[in-house]
């Protein structure tokens, strides 16, 4: 219901009655039933004034019958002192409040009750014609009798206070009928629900008791909606300790595995400021002392060299939403010398990231260490074909930082009798003294190598002249005829030819450079060995 | 109701058989008749100016002159008379002037004790008016009303 003097009553009601039902629900009931029983007292009043009127106008007919008589005579005579008797005599009842007689357009007498001289208002009255005592016919007179407005009142009044006892009395019961009843249906089971509310739940009786006599009415639909109520909520913390039990014992766990790990990992948001980082982080980055919260990646110490690139892979991970990695070395200023790591950034959000830091130190030193391998001989520790090859193409890709270079072939002569003769043992012997010869025939940061079995090869930088690259070359050869002492005691005697080709990087290469100095190594092999001859400087 | 007054009887004197017509009757019936002295020069009256002037409405004759009602007293000529005239009896009549003389207003026709006597009264009186049997009348009377036998 929105009738809203009612609502407007209830929300009165709630704020000023007391905080009792039974007191509340008496006083709305008291209070609603003495307002309608005072209009209704009111209406009372009204309905008993019209009907007492009525019934006051039909009783002075009847009293002017009683003294038609001696008015027909009064007002046929004339008569003021019989009219005076008469008027008097009606004046005694109580419900007259005046009386007029008059003869023939005469008045006779008239009288009033109280200070009035005449009647005021619309008073009721009747009016009566007075016939003749001795002619039916013929009319002597009027007598008029007002109605008394006191006395009319006055009856109404008693009346009407007679009916306002019987509605006191009667709003004075109901209202304590209600009050027991609100007391016995409402109030009393609301207060048996409480205690039980606060009855403490054992698992042998979880569920609240219904209130008896109301297991089908709507305090019992309440005591079953609570108790419905009561089990989810039961239902609902047990899977939440459950629930928070497993996401202890994972975080455990996770808090676990990020210490012991040797994966340096942390957290931060898209600014890259640091939000949160495991032991290994500190350890593997060698800082002096554990970030703060909020710092900066790319503003770390070991990682200050490379700001530009870190920020450009937070970007990218940021806007591709995928993981960016890098191989960084940590700079020789830190306490990380010579340590690499390995960075890779993923976004975890959208101003999330995770960042994984291992260390790669080890990686990259054995790829370095098998990337030696493959370049060098193992016999002698000089560069192998192969590693001569990489060489080149990396002088040659160099441009002119060595604008012009001398490649020397070198063939061992005699070294295959040394070989049948003394054993491979003995050959390998001579074979790296020979490397350390030709070796120290060069300048530091000359290239050699050996590229085949008894064949070698020079690089000479910057060797701009035939002469000079001639020079070394003899003392090579010099240095490779002079007799060899074994570890044995032998001693053998070898020698070598030599071609040389001399090349200008930016418009050669050095396959080309390779064969021509192969061919002069060739001429001097035919020519008697132990020589050495220069490749046409222009060759094609 | 119970607070109502009693019901007010003014006058407890007054007979409820006003109003009502005479039972009884004289055994010897006589025309009544009405009479004047001719020297008050009212050849006729009617029967409510008779009415008026004997039951004390109307003091004065046609003429403006005095009237004197004359009665006679008890005799079944009285009891005629009233009951001709005005349907009462003498009982009633006794009732209504016992009344008006409590007033003090109006008082009763003087009596006389024969329809001789009313009739020498009349004769001798101009103001005087009287009932008698018609058997009674002189000359020196006039005849305003012939009330007739009943």
């Amino acid at each position: 219901m929105t009738w809203a003097p009612v609502e407007t009553l209830r929300r009165l009601a709630a704020r000023t009655a007391p905080r009792s039902l039974v007191l509340r629900a008496t006083a709305l009931i008291f209070a609603l039933a003495l307002l309608l029983g005072l209009a209704f007292a009111l209406a009372c009043a009204r309905i008993v004034e019209r009907h007492e009127d009525a019934r006051l106008v039909s009783q002075l007919q009847q009293l002017v019958a009683t003294v038609e008589n001696t008015a027909k005579i009064a007002c046929y005579l004339h008569d003021q002192t019989l009219a005076r008797e008469i008027a008097t005599g009606l004046m005694k009842t109580h419900a007259v409040g005046g009386v007029r007689i008059s003869a023939g357009g005469t008045l006779l007498y008239q009288t009033f009750r109280g200070a009035a001289a005449a009647p005021q208002g619309h008073l009721s009255r009747i009016v009566q014609t007075i016939h003749s005592p001795f002619d039916a016919r013929s009319t002597v007179g009027t007598i008029t009798l007002y109605l008394s407005r006191t006395h009319l009142r006055a009856l109404a009044w008693s009346y009407t206070r007679v009916v306002l006892a019987i509605l006191a009395a009667e709003v004075l019961v109901i209202s304590a009928a209600t009050a027991l009843v609100v007391f016995l249906v409402v109030t009393d089971p609301i207060k048996r629900l409480s205690i039980e509310l606060h009855r403490p739940r054992t698992s042998a009786s979880p569920a609240l008791r219904v209130p008896g006599g109301n297991e089908s009415d709507e305090i019992g639909q309440l005591v079953a909606d609570i108790n419905g109520l009561l089990g989810h909520l039961d239902a609902l913390v047990s899977a939440e300790r459950t629930l928070r039990i497993q996401h202890e014992l994972s975080d455990r766990k996770l808090r676990l595995v990020l210490n012991q790990t040797e994966l340096g990992m942390f957290i931060m948001d898209a600014q890259g400021a640091l939000q949160s980082w495991n032991p290994a982080f500190v350890r593997l980055l060698a800082l002096e002392s554990e970030p703060c919260e909020g710092e900066t990646l790319s503003r770390l110490p070991p990682l200050a060299q490379r700001t530009l690139q870190i920020e450009n892979m937070l970007r990218c991970a940021l806007l591709g939403a995928q993981s960016y990695e890098a191989d960084l070395e940590l700079p020789s200023s830190t306490g990380a010398s010579g340590r690499w790591i390995e960075l890779s950034i993923n976004p975890l959000g959208p101003d999330q990231l995770l960042g994984v830091v291992h260390d790669i130190t080890e990686r990259k030193r054995s790829v370095a260490a098998a990337e030696a391998l493959a370049m060098h001989d193992p016999l002698t520790g000089l560069l192998n074909r192969r590693g001569l090859d990489e060489a080149l193409t990396r002088l040659f890709g160099a441009g002119a930082a060595h604008d012009t270079l001398a490649l020397l072939a070198i063939d061992l002569d005699w070294f295959k009798e040394v070989n049948d003769t003394l054993g491979h043992a003995a050959g390998d012997e001579v074979l790296r003294a020979v490397g350390r010869l030709i070796e120290s025939a060069v300048r530091a940061g000359d290239l050699v190598a050996r590229i085949g079995g008894d064949e070698f090869v020079a690089v000479l930088l910057g060797a701009g002249h035939v002469q000079r690259a001639g020079e070394i070359a003899d003392g090579i050869i010099a240095r490779l005829t002079a007799p060899l002492r074994l570890e044995g005691g032998t001693q053998v005697q070898i020698g070598a030819s030599i071609g040389v080709a001399q090349a200008r990087t930016a418009e050669d290469s050095p396959a080309a450079l390779m064969r021509r100095a192969d061919a002069a190594m060739y001429t001097s092999k035919q020519s008697g060995r132990g020589r050495v001859c220069f490749a046409p400087s222009q060759a094609v | 109701m119970r607070r109502l007054p009693v019901m007010l009887l003014l006058l407890p004197a007054l007979p409820n058989a006003l109003g009502t017509p005479a039972r009884a009757r004289p055994a010897a019936e006589q025309d009544l008749v009405v009479i004047v002295n001719p020297a008050a020069h009212v050849a006729h009256l009617t029967r409510s100016q008779v009415i008026d002037i004997f039951m004390g409405r109307l003091r004065q004759l046609p003429t403006g002159a005095p009237a004197l009602p004359i009665d006679l007293s008890g005799g079944a000529a009285r009891a005629q008379f009233y009951g001709q005239l005005v349907h009462w009896s003498l009982a009633q009549v006794g009732s209504y002037w016992a009344r008006l003389v409590f007033s003090g207003q109006a008082s009763p026709p003087f009596r006389v004790q024969s329809a001789h006597a009313a009739v020498q009264l009349v004769a001798d009186n101009p103001n005087a008016i009287a009932y008698v049997p018609r058997t009674a009348i002189s000359p020196r009377v006039r005849i305003v009303l012939d009330l007739g036998p009943r």
